[in-house]
């Protein structure tokens, strides 16, 4: 005859089933989801990093 | 438990000997900082809460390894621009908003580090520690990033009150708005700081010339008024002369911090220091410093006497008078009966000061009257500023301690009150049609009792030019975001013949504009027709015609200009000016009037976050004070014989954290403050520093503090930033200060006397070391011929001889292991106890170099900061009168290093060429090394304190950008600790090896070396007999720290010399 786990040891098992499953998802998806912390882009646009066409770069040590 | 009290001290609980703070110092942890955290304490939003439940809830973690984080897009390029290359840095000379020459290094197109510009004649090559933490403000996620309108609709979400707008239509609005009240005779009123650069007052000038009703209102927080209106009165001029710190043998100085926080202290650091050189010790300067506060300055002084500001116009007036009668008066004119009145042994006698100390100051001023500077702070009134004019006219040393030819430039005079008052009843009366906003914050910095607060909002259209959101934007109609100073450009003439350019080192990175080319645009008869350059070339033609022709330049306009963009300065020749005649009756023109009665108020400039504006910049936050070592607050100071009298306590808990509150009163204004007990402060004397208790800024910044302008009042009291007849009572509840001077204590207790022995502050005076310097170069002629041939003995035997002569024990250093060889470079680092003044650069620069997480107050409180590298405080002394002792301590790369033998995974190692190396990702966190440690300057990532800090506040996109990537930014777990700039040496390496030839010491600068006004770092190979940090290591004052426990630490420190007659004397009330 086919043995079936009692109900309250399955619901057990299930929850910590589901608890390492929310780890690992949370392991997984970037941290910024978690982030309490709300600033930051709002328009959708990642900030631009370029060069100033107009700057005049020069060596470390100058003139010397 | 000694029953004497210790000769060095690190707190008032360390000299009285509690159990507490002794305890402390027998543990490698502040209490609490390995507790089990309770998440019942946790706040209930608490996103670690939120985590340690779930965490708790689940019996496995599939994974365990996995710490990914999303770090974006990385695109290469397409096209790689011709400038870049890969894994090399790109240098760009820039200036800053306060007019320091800057060296912006940037990788990829990102700046990452700032730096002195070497060619700038006035910080040659170094920069303060705010101008280090500027990188941070660039990529600050709270900058504005478009341009914001309120909305016109009565209904509004709250959160859509203020949407994003854009620039077509905020631009067309504006000059609607503009022409509107010019047309209609309404003030268009313009508040900005005050001006610096020429062609910004010129823009200004055209933008009333296109606007008439245009007017500009210029102020500043912490401005320097009554000097110059002092100087004007004396002297008939506005422009300051440059003052040359180094010209002077004694320097007098009444309230004036000039090492910490007045006029250009980088300058004045290297010039004080350039006569603190101990290979010249006859040239030593003598610094008093007669000061109620307790300053950086006090705390270096040779001399220092604790004296309240209402007395020191008499104590001024009396030197002069003293001066006078002895016969040595220089001064010219001939009408001096405004002395006659004075006598300095009846001052001295009267407010009960040490005679002895006295007649010594009284006769080093005749003995060097001609090179004697005698200063007073900006907090200080018109009169004590023409008393100080008048004694240094009566000594004679005008001419040669100051420079007339390179005056200190004010384009455009601040303010008056009267004007600033006409303002706010202009905009009461609804006769300002526009208010201009111009980078400024005037709610904030303004005193409440002007009204401002109330008058702005009845203005039919306030326009904001700010980087962030601040106080002064709350009813404002349109806010526009302008771009950084890294991303600027504008020119500045902080001093005459001195012309700074500031050029963009990187694009706007979000959509800002430059706030002169909003300006322009707005004088436009295209507004639509922006462009980025608009003040790029109105910049331009403005050097064309009023900078180039100064410049007796022979190469054409455009070759001069590219030439001042690569220097980031063009010097004009300085023409010849004569110092102007004195005008005695100046002193009657505005008589000192104020006596003490009850407390004196004085409110100071705070170190690092200058008036507010770096508030939300967490690296300056977490700097610790150089005086006091709080962070991440402010408090009223006080002397502990007045907390006594208020019955008020500080730091007497287990976390030495709690704080008494008092509330202070100031003519009916009062502000509730904790209490910090500070040793040497004047009784009767409160200091609190303004700049904090910002409520409309960024997450950083907001609600630190409390804000001290509540005190201040238009009117003034003394001055507008010093008060008397202040009252203070004790007031209900307690607040946690944090000060990390107890921190990292090197444990004396357990061999009780020891911490004498073990000279981890070795101290002497000039008299003792001119004596010394003679006794050793007799024994060295003597031992010379003694051993002659024999140069390891002769070695020894001198070495001896020098300990004897200094009067300290000789020992043996033991060991069971053959001491390692090491053949090529082998790196070291020695620090000039002469010339550091604490000032922090040197803590910013590493944290900017290194990446450095900020861990904020709470974390802060339990001994988590970060800093690899701390500024240790030792005061010997009374409580009444300290005597200051600082210490820069890093780690010091031992050779015998007790690290390296506990490691259990061996993460700690040493490398061949002498550095004490850590490989992150091998350290497990066992702290065993930390525990190790005599220096304790291992620290300790207790948490990802990325993620920790304001719930990830520095894991948003644009404070990625700012990271160091030479450098590998450590995550939870993981100790770390300096490294010697591993980084800077594998870059020289590589260079080296590209030129073909070995490395060299002097190849590499540390970031604490380069970033020391001072120049008390050197670093280098200690190898090479003949570098830099061989002579000092072998000289005659170097020493190692706790050099007996056979560590053998490569950092050398070089003994102070104080200018004192004997160690124990200083400055007595």
């Amino acid at each position: 005859m086919k043995r079936v786990m009692k109900q309250n040891r399955r619901k057990f098992f299930g929850l910590v089933g589901a608890g390492a499953l929310g780890v690992t998802v949370s392991q997984l998806l970037p941290f910024k989801l978690f982030a309490g912390n709300n600033l930051g882009s709002t328009d959708g646009r990642k900030p631009k990093v370029a060069i100033h066409p107009l700057a005049v770069p020069r060596k470390k040590g100058g003139n010397s | 438990m000694t029953n004497s009290k210790p000769k060095f001290w690190k707190s008032l609980n360390q000299y009285n000997q509690k159990p507490e703070s002794v305890e402390a110092t027998h543990h490698e942890f502040v209490n609490g900082v390995t507790d089990e955290f309770d998440v019942n304490a946790l706040p209930d939003k608490s996103r670690r809460k939120f985590l340690a439940l779930l965490g708790a809830s689940s019996a496995l973690a599939a994974t365990a390894c996995s710490d990914y984080y999303d770090k974006g897009e990385i695109i290469t390029y397409n096209k790689k621009p011709e400038t870049i290359t890969y894994g090399e840095a790109n240098y760009y000379a820039s200036t800053l908003n306060n007019g320091a020459g800057v060296l912006v290094k940037t990788r990829e197109g990102r700046p990452i580090k700032i730096d002195g510009n070497p060619e700038h004649p006035i910080g040659k090559g170094k920069v303060s520690a705010g101008d280090q933490a500027v990188i941070m403000d660039l990529y600050d996620p709270s900058r504005l990033r478009y341009p914001i309108k309120k909305s016109d609709s009565k209904l509004v979400l709250y959160k859509d009150e203020m949407p994003r707008s854009d620039w077509e239509k905020v631009d067309t609005q504006i000059v609607g708005k503009l022409k509107e009240a010019a047309n209609s005779g309404k003030e268009i009123a313009i508040v900005t700081h005050s001006i610096l650069s020429p062609t910004q007052n010129k823009l200004l000038i055209d933008f009333a010339a296109k606007y008439p009703t245009a007017k500009v209102y210029s102020y500043e927080l912490l401005n320097e008024s009554e000097k110059i209106s002092a100087w004007f009165d004396s002297y008939g001029s506005y422009d300051l002369p440059s003052t040359k710190w180094d010209s002077a043998d004694i320097i007098v100085s009444f309230e004036c911090d000039f090492l910490g926080t007045e006029g250009n202290v980088t300058e004045q650091i290297r010039q004080f220091s350039s006569r603190r050189d101990m290979d010249m010790p006859e040239k030593f300067n003598k610094l008093y410093q007669v000061e109620g506060n307790y300053s950086l300055t006090g705390a270096m002084a040779d001399y220092r006497l604790r004296l309240t500001p209402e007395l020191h116009y008499g104590f001024i007036m009396s030197l002069a008078s003293e001066i006078v009668k002895k016969g040595k008066n220089a001064y010219l004119g001939s009408d001096l009966s405004v002395l006659s009145g004075y006598s300095l042994q009846q001052f001295a006698d009267q407010n009960k000061l040490n005679k002895k100390f006295i007649d010594e100051l009284a006769h080093d001023i005749l003995a060097h009257s001609d090179k004697t500077l005698v200063v007073a702070g900006s907090s200080m009134p018109n009169s004590v500023h023409v008393a100080v004019n008048l004694l240094n006219e009566v000594l004679g040393s005008v001419n040669n301690v100051y420079d007339f030819s390179r005056a200190n430039k004010t384009q455009r005079a601040l303010s008056t009150n009267d004007e600033l008052k006409s303002l706010v009843n202009k905009m009461k009366g609804g006769n300002v049609g526009v208010l201009i906003h111009f980078d400024s914050n005037p709610v904030f910095h303004l005193p409440s009792d002007l009204g401002y607060k109330d008058a702005y909002q009845k203005v039919p259209t306030i326009i904001s030019l700010v980087e962030s959101a601040n106080e002064s934007c709350q009813a404002n109609q349109y806010i526009i975001p302008i771009n950084h100073a890294l991303e600027s450009w504008n020119d500045f003439e902080l001093r005459s013949g001195y012309y700074s350019l500031q050029q963009p080192v990187i694009a706007p990175i979000h959509d800002t504009r430059q706030k002169e080319a909003a300006l322009l645009n707005w004088m436009s008869d295209n507004v639509t027709g922006y462009s980025h350059d608009l003040y790029h070339k109105y910049l331009m033609s403005n050097w064309e015609i009023s900078v180039y022709p100064l410049s007796g330049s022979v190469a054409d306009f455009r070759s001069f200009w590219f030439a001042a963009l690569h220097d980031g300065v063009a010097v004009i020749k300085a023409g010849q000016t004569e110092k102007p005649a004195f005008n005695i009756s100046a002193l009657n023109s505005n008589p000192f009037k104020f006596a003490k009665q009850n407390y004196t108020l004085l409110l100071g400039a705070a170190y690092y976050i200058g008036d507010g504006r770096f508030a939300n910049n967490g690296w300056l936050q977490e700097v610790p004070h150089p005086v006091t070592k709080s962070v991440w607050d402010n408090y009223a100071m006080m002397s502990p014989a007045t907390a006594k009298e208020l019955d008020v306590k500080f730091g007497e808990d287990k976390l030495n954290r709690e704080a008494d509150m008092v509330e202070v009163t100031v003519s009916g204004r009062s502000l509730k403050l904790p209490v910090l007990i500070q040793p040497g402060m004047a009784d009767n004397f409160i200091s609190v520093e303004l700049g904090y208790g910002r409520t409309s800024i960024g997450d950083v910044g907001k609600d630190v503090g409390f804000d001290a302008t509540a005190l201040m009042s238009i009117n003034g009291g003394i001055t507008s930033r010093l008060y008397t007849g202040v009252s203070v009572k004790k007031a209900e509840g307690i607040h946690h200060l944090v000060t990390t001077q107890e921190h990292h204590s090197l444990d004396e207790e357990f061999v009780k006397d020891f911490h004498l022995k073990r000279h981890i502050i070795n101290e002497y005076t000039v008299p003792f070391y001119l004596d010394f310097n003679k006794k050793y170069d007799e024994a060295k002629r003597r031992l010379k011929a003694e051993f002659a041939g024999d140069e390891v003995a002769f070695k020894k035997a001198l070495k001896s001889e020098k300990i004897h002569l200094l009067g300290h024990h000789e020992y043996k250093n033991h060991s069971i292991t053959p001491d390692r060889v090491y053949t090529d470079v082998k790196w070291g680092m020695a620090i000039d106890l002469n010339k550091c003044t604490a000032c922090g650069t040197c803590v910013t620069a590493c944290n900017v170099e290194n990446n450095i997480p900020v861990v904020g107050k709470e974390e802060a409180s339990k001994g988590r900061e970060m800093h690899w590298m701390r500024i240790d405080t030792y005061f010997s002394g009374t409580p009444e009168d300290p005597v200051t002792s600082f210490q820069p301590m890093l780690c010091q790369h031992c050779d015998n290093a007790p690290c390296e033998n506990v490691c259990p995974v061996v993460a700690t190692t040493h490398s061949p060429d002498g550095l004490n190396q850590m490989t992150y990702n091998r350290c497990v966190g066992t702290r065993y090394c930390a525990n190790n440690c005599p220096y304790k300057v291992r620290r300790y990532n207790f948490f990802d304190f990325r993620n920790d800090f304001a719930d990830g506040y520095y894991r948003q996109d644009t404070l990625e950008l700012m990271h160091n990537p030479e450098v590998t930014v450590r995550s939870r777990g993981v100790m770390e600790k300096c490294t010697f700039c591993t980084q800077r040496i594998q870059e020289a390496r590589t260079s080296a090896a590209k030129d073909g030839r070995k490395i060299k010491g002097t190849d590499v600068k540390t970031a604490c070396q380069e970033a020391c006004p001072a120049s008390a770092i050197t670093f280098g190979d200690m190898n090479d007999p003949e570098s830099p940090l061989s002579k000092l290591r072998e000289h005659p004052l170097g020493y190692h720290v706790l050099e007996t426990i056979s560590v053998k630490p490569n950092v050398t420190y070089l003994s102070r010399l104080r200018n004192t007659v004997t160690e124990e004397k200083h400055g007595e009330h």
